[in-house]
């Protein structure tokens, strides 16, 4: 079994060569990148040759919200609507929930939700610098030891709002790492269908 | 229970990779947008759609494509191709499962620029480069097998970026591998055929240096894209 070699086929395999064309081929990438694909994917523009061929419009397009496409289909109400409305055993719950936290401290502070349940949320830590990650844990099902789901993380947060429909049954939280030295308590409003919480 | 599961899957990536940067972010080149509708919707076992989505991964990432085209370039002989071919599933496959198994998050800026890397490494192999401006060629078997690490890992963290349902994950990912594979297989048809026809055309030999300039500059694009996107995001 031979090694393919390339030597024989190309023409002028000398290291000046080599050197010239990789030099060419990274320059060639850095003019293209600069002037074309850096304005139309980030909006980024640094010589002003995105603006003026239009490509940059690409860029604040996409930061628009997309035109609405076709309407969607009415959904049928003799099938398939429990995907949209649905009823629990019990009412949902409301809580402020303090969180005081050393500097330096992490911890994770987690709700136990069943799967599809639906959850409000406000956090706060005024201005004291947060890192933290949005995540889940099941506690039912399949899964792989020390399986976990990352929703979002934030680095230097000092809050955030939005909501949540569990993607399984199981703990749905917060590990919150005070980034300062300080200490901080952390302001929870939470709203919706949990059957306990606590910090973990 | 797990007290900082964020620490955890850092771990595990700092073991496995040790230069990556382990955060689920925005992702670059994905599954489509619709399919993630799917996707994410799906529970239970799923095997054609999710054979479906593999293939279509590969058939349309072009990033696996130009790094595919590099590697057989100089490959005359059907059993090379199958030889690399086969360490580059082999790769590819081994990060994609243990990676969706072990539910390890690599940001897809730096894995798909890597993957960029590994198109420029290969079109600079191509060239002669390593021989003549290093005076060694890493063996070529081994650089497949390598990148195809992390073109793997490309592949498992889109997976992962889905909220996929743990009820049939194993098979889903499974079926999802299968379909990379048979995608893989169908692409490399056409580069085949393509490369045929080239070869046959008596240009082949002229071209093939800067074909390969080419491909390097496609690499850096790739690069230079998604580590933009990295600094950004």
């Amino acid at each position: 079994m031979t090694e393919p070699e390339p030597t024989e086929q190309l023409q002028l395999p000398t290291r000046k060569n080599i050197l010239l064309s990789t030099a060419l081929a990274a320059l060639v990438a850095t003019v293209i990148l600069l002037t074309i694909i850096l304005p139309v994917e980030y909006g980024i523009d640094p010589t002003g040759v995105g603006g003026s061929l239009g490509l940059s419009a690409i860029a604040a397009a996409k930061t628009q919200p997309a035109p609405a496409q076709e309407l969607p289909e009415a959904p049928q109400a003799t099938a398939g609507s429990e995907q949209f409305a649905q009823s629990t055993d019990a009412p949902f719950r409301t809580e402020t929930i303090e969180i005081p936290m050393q500097g330096d401290e992490e911890l994770e502070y987690k709700f136990q939700m069943s799967k599809g349940q639906m959850l409000l949320y406000t956090w706060s830590s005024g201005s004291t610098e947060m890192y933290f990650e949005f995540h889940a844990e099941p506690t039912e099902g399949e899964y792989p030891e020390d399986y976990y789901m990352s929703y979002q993380i934030g680095d230097g947060s000092t809050g955030g709002h939005g909501t949540l429909v569990a993607p399984f049954t199981g703990n749905h939280g917060w590990y919150f790492l005070n980034l300062t030295e300080n200490p901080v308590t952390i302001k929870l409003e939470v709203s919706g269908y949990y059957t306990s919480h606590g910090r973990l | 229970m797990v007290v900082n599961s964020n620490r955890y899957s850092v771990h595990r990536c700092l073991l496995l990779l040790g230069l990556l940067s382990c955060s689920a972010v925005a992702f670059a080149h994905g599954i489509a947008r619709s399919d993630q509708a799917f996707v994410q919707g799906n529970t239970g076992m799923q095997l054609i759609p999710f054979i479906y989505l593999g293939a279509k991964h590969m058939v349309t990432g072009y990033d696996h494509l130009l790094f595919l085209a590099g590697v057989i370039f100089f490959l005359y002989r059907l059993r090379d191709v199958a030889i690399y071919v086969t360490l580059f599933a082999v790769g590819h496959s081994t990060t994609l499962l243990t990676g969706v198994l072990g539910g390890i998050y690599a940001d897809p800026y730096i894995v798909d620029a890597i993957i960029g890397l590994s198109v420029v490494y290969k079109a600079f192999d191509n060239l002669d480069g390593f021989q003549h401006v290093f005076g060694f060629r890493p063996n070529p078997r081994a650089a497949v097998l390598f990148f195809g690490f992390f073109h793997g890992f490309g592949l498992s963290t889109k997976l992962q970026q889905f909220a996929i349902s743990a009820d049939g994950l194993v098979a889903n990912m499974l079926a999802f591998n299968v379909g990379v594979e048979i995608g893989q297989l169908l692409a490399l048809s056409l580069i085949l055929v393509f490369f045929n026809l080239w070869r046959t055309s008596g240009n082949f030999l002229r071209h093939a240096w800067h074909a390969n300039v080419l491909l390097m500059t496609a690499g850096f694009i790739l690069m230079g894209y998604q580590l933009t996107g990295y600094i950004v995001s």
